[in-house]
């Protein structure tokens, strides 16, 4: 008996029953993030009546986590009266323009879509063309996210936005950053 | 005639002595008279009155109350961690300890101790295993004694090994807590908190121990993370902001814990993953994409450990 004792002591780390080591949570954070500001962007701004018809669409185009989770948490949600769809588009659906049906809101992921192309083609569409990509506005973007003290954060061209129709909210000029 | 009352007065004393002597032995024999009947109560209240009259300077008098304790506390069913009789029989035998017994009684008080050791050991142990925050404090409490005991009997012992892995194992425990989703939101702070504590007072320990480094780093970076998950469309653009600065405040901290515990196993995949994953979530796709590329290379050569 106390041999065992002895040895139970002697031999402690044995008995530690917590062994395993924490695994990093792999969730995009970024993801998550600019998921809740695309949803801002499309509740927050306004788009001219023959656009709030039919359905509201955001389409991503080269971030499939991005996606994922818009339509996992903003899918069901309404932008005013219009049922919002979430579109998932490739670099091909890209090529050769704007993504068909009309995409109100149309986040490029950098690499994946030529902005300048799509920003001349989208001139006279109420489309509000997101970027991630340095130079993201001078290339055409209305909106560019950029990265301040390892936060996410957004600049805008708000000129080139109520030139293309597009009414900025208050609230999100007020969160927008210099480019 | 004054030479003969000293005298007088002397053995008067020394009498007294003996006698005070042969009562305080004749009490612990009742006592054990009593406890080999089987009447434990009687031989409890005895050995206790041994301790009240004058023989609390006798080692014998309190390991034999020590004793009873222990056994009345091993009989107990289920054996219950917060039990009244360990608690008792700590006491009286650590109190044998301090009064320096000599010979059989010595070794029997280290048995005993030693036994009363392995048992808080056991406790602690299995509160781990069973683990809620609400016994933590409890756990801890039989932690301390266990190594209160061992510092008694070995003085000499280093024992910051096991103090590390104690701390870290109830780090990791709060942190299981929190990763299992077991907190209420309004409580997971909190347990945040006792997580990063424990976990601090290993390293404090065992300085540049690999595990508690990184899993100081993961319990921070997968906290801010939990938070960014509960954004959602009623989330306010001032309240993404706001998320956001505590969140990355969050992975600032646990950056540069995870760069250390890099620093000291370079071919680890978890911290390969996790420096990658950090680095990610701070926006700064250089580095990040410099790990990712160096865990694929970890990866592909088949290694590691």
């Amino acid at each position: 008996m106390w041999l065992l004792a002895i040895l139970v002591i002697s031999s402690a780390a044995a008995f530690w029953p917590q062994k395993e080591s924490s695994k990093v949570d792999d969730t995009d954070t970024i993801a998550i993030m600019k998921a809740n500001f695309l949803f801002h962007f499309a509740a927050g701004n306004d788009w001219p009546d023959d656009a709030k018809v039919g359905t509201f669409r955001i389409g991503v185009a080269g971030n499939e986590r991005l996606v994922e989770e818009l339509v996992d948490k903003y899918a069901m949600k309404p932008i005013r009266q219009q049922v919002l769809e979430i579109v998932a588009l490739s670099q091909e659906d890209l090529r050769k323009g704007p993504p068909e049906p009309f995409c109100h809101v149309l986040y490029v992921e950098q690499g994946h879509g030529d902005l300048g192309m799509l920003s001349r083609a989208l001139v006279d569409a109420p489309t509000l063309l997101v970027s991630h990509e340095s130079g993201g506005l001078e290339r055409g973007a209305l909106i560019n996210f950029v990265t301040q003290a390892n936060r996410l954060r957004f600049s805008m061209d708000s000129e080139k936005a109520k030139a293309r129709k597009l009414l900025i909210g208050n609230k999100i000029l007020s969160w927008a950053v210099a480019d | 005639m004054k030479l003969l009352g000293f005298r007088f007065l002397g053995v008067l004393l020394w009498t007294l002595v003996g006698l005070t002597q042969l009562v305080g032995q004749g009490m612990v024999d009742r006592a054990i008279w009593f406890w080999d009947a089987g009447q434990t109560d009687m031989a409890l209240q005895t050995i206790r009155a041994a301790v009240e009259q004058g023989e609390d300077g006798n080692p014998e008098v309190w390991y034999v109350l020590g004793y009873f304790e222990k056994e009345i506390y091993k009989r107990e069913t289920p054996r219950n961690p917060d039990s009244q009789h360990r608690e008792e029989a700590l006491k009286a035998l650590m109190r044998a300890q301090a009064l320096q017994p000599s010979g059989e009684t010595a070794e029997q008080v280290r048995q005993a101790l030693k036994y009363l050791a392995q048992t808080y050991f056991q406790d602690a142990a299995a509160g781990l295993a069973g683990f809620s925050p609400g016994r933590a404090e409890g756990m801890s409490v039989w932690f301390n004694a266990y190594v209160n005991i061992l510092v008694e009997l070995n003085p000499a012992d280093d024992l910051r090994d096991q103090k590390a892995e104690w701390e870290r194992q109830m780090g990791q425990a709060f942190n299981n807590w929190l990763s299992q989703g077991l907190a209420k939101p309004e409580d997971e702070i909190q347990i945040l908190a006792e997580a990063v504590g424990h976990y601090e007072r290993s390293l404090v320990h065992q300085p540049g121990h690999y595990s508690t480094l990184y899993n100081l780093a993961i319990a921070l970076y997968n906290h801010g993370v939990r938070q960014l998950k509960r954004i959602g469309p009623e989330t306010s653009m001032f309240e993404l902001m706001e998320i956001q600065d505590v969140c990355v405040a969050l992975f600032e901290e646990a950056l540069p814990l995870m760069e250390q515990a890099h620093a000291l196993r370079p071919n680890r995949l978890e911290t390969l993953k996790g420096l990658m994953t950090i680095h990610y979530a701070l926006s700064q796709p250089e580095p990040s994409e410099k790990y990712r590329q160096q865990l694929e290379a970890v990866i592909r050569a088949g290694g590691g450990g």
